[in-house]
């Protein structure tokens, strides 16, 4: 069976949504949470152990390191769970390709817009996802599995969310 | 007296601590806090931190959440304490339980443990209320 590899965008990394649904939703074998914060913070990584269920192979692990844990454990369907758009951003230049990018949640912030009730977005952010989505493959946003919102980028490089 | 705040997704916890208060009156040191998409986890972890803040109890506070694994348990679970102890997954029986006991216990992990044997115990189905009192299950034939 082909090894699928979903990453998500998160700010609240593991939290209701992800265990109550996704997890069993894409029969999750693998998560990891690709955090400086929450790998630097041994009661962070605690908390999510305690949290994660039995049958899920948990590894907390900085952003700089989640190409080689990917590389290190193969599994046949992992979660990668990453904060922010930037942290993606480094985890491409770490050495993971990936070719779909989902954001679940994206808190509000000075500077954000909102997109939906539950991701807001920056200039910046918007214009590193536009590079993406031109670059390397599709970007969505789905904090449920019914919702489904794809960027498309039109001729003048302008970004839109269509709902297909 | 040991502090309780709820502590939930969305409006839960204020319509648990109004349902609470409906059946035991108006309670002190009783606070009400929910999460809302949108909020990043160093927001919920304010807005939790401010609720810990405005309870004035000397004995402690018990924060009781909705789910396993959810926001507000991990927040919570990350401020545990001697003077804080968490509960994930309550319930209306369990609140009222721990709203009544408080002043009986001296430690929120003593009430912690009381109050979440209690909600075990407090959740049933029709059929076996039915059984519980010697009666036939109803038919449905």
């Amino acid at each position: 069976m082909a090894e699928s590899i979903h990453v998500r965008i998160d700010n609240r990394l593991l939290h209701g949504q992800v265990v109550q649904y996704w997890i069993p939703f894409l029969e999750v074998e693998r998560l990891i949470i690709a955090d400086d914060e929450a790998a630097n913070n041994p009661a962070m990584s605690a908390v999510y152990r305690m949290a994660v269920p039995e049958t899920v192979t948990l590894s907390v692990v900085p952003v700089s390191d989640l190409a080689r844990e990917i590389r290190a454990n193969k599994a046949t369907t992992t979660l990668i769970l990453i904060s922010d758009v930037s942290d993606a951003a480094r985890a491409q230049v770490s050495g993971l390709s990936f070719d779909r990018l989902v954001l679940g949640n994206v808190h509000a912030a000075p500077g954000r817009t909102r997109i939906t009730d539950s991701v807001y977005l920056s200039q910046e952010e918007i214009d590193s996802l536009v590079r993406f989505r031109l670059n390397d493959g599709k970007v969505e946003i789905q904090t449920f599995p019914g919702e489904r919102l794809q960027l498309e980028v039109d001729n003048n490089g302008d970004p839109k969310w269509s709902r297909r | 007296m040991i502090g309780i705040i709820v502590f939930c997704h969305g409006t839960m916890a204020q319509g648990m601590k109004h349902a609470a208060e409906m059946i035991v009156g108006p309670q002190p040191d009783f606070t009400a806090i929910g999460i809302e998409p949108g909020q990043g986890r160093q927001q919920v972890s304010d807005l939790l931190d401010a609720a810990i803040a405005d309870n004035n109890t000397d004995n402690g506070i018990l924060v009781m959440t909705d789910l396993v694994g959810g926001t507000p348990c991990n927040t919570t679970a990350l401020k545990m304490g001697k003077d804080i102890e968490m509960l994930a997954g309550f319930s209306l029986p369990s609140l009222i339980k721990a709203l009544l006991s408080r002043s009986e216990v001296s430690d929120p992990r003593e009430l912690a443990d009381l109050v979440s044997e209690y909600g075990r115990q407090h959740m049933t189905t029709g059929t076996e209320m039915l059984r519980a009192h010697g009666r036939q299950e109803p038919d449905h034939g």
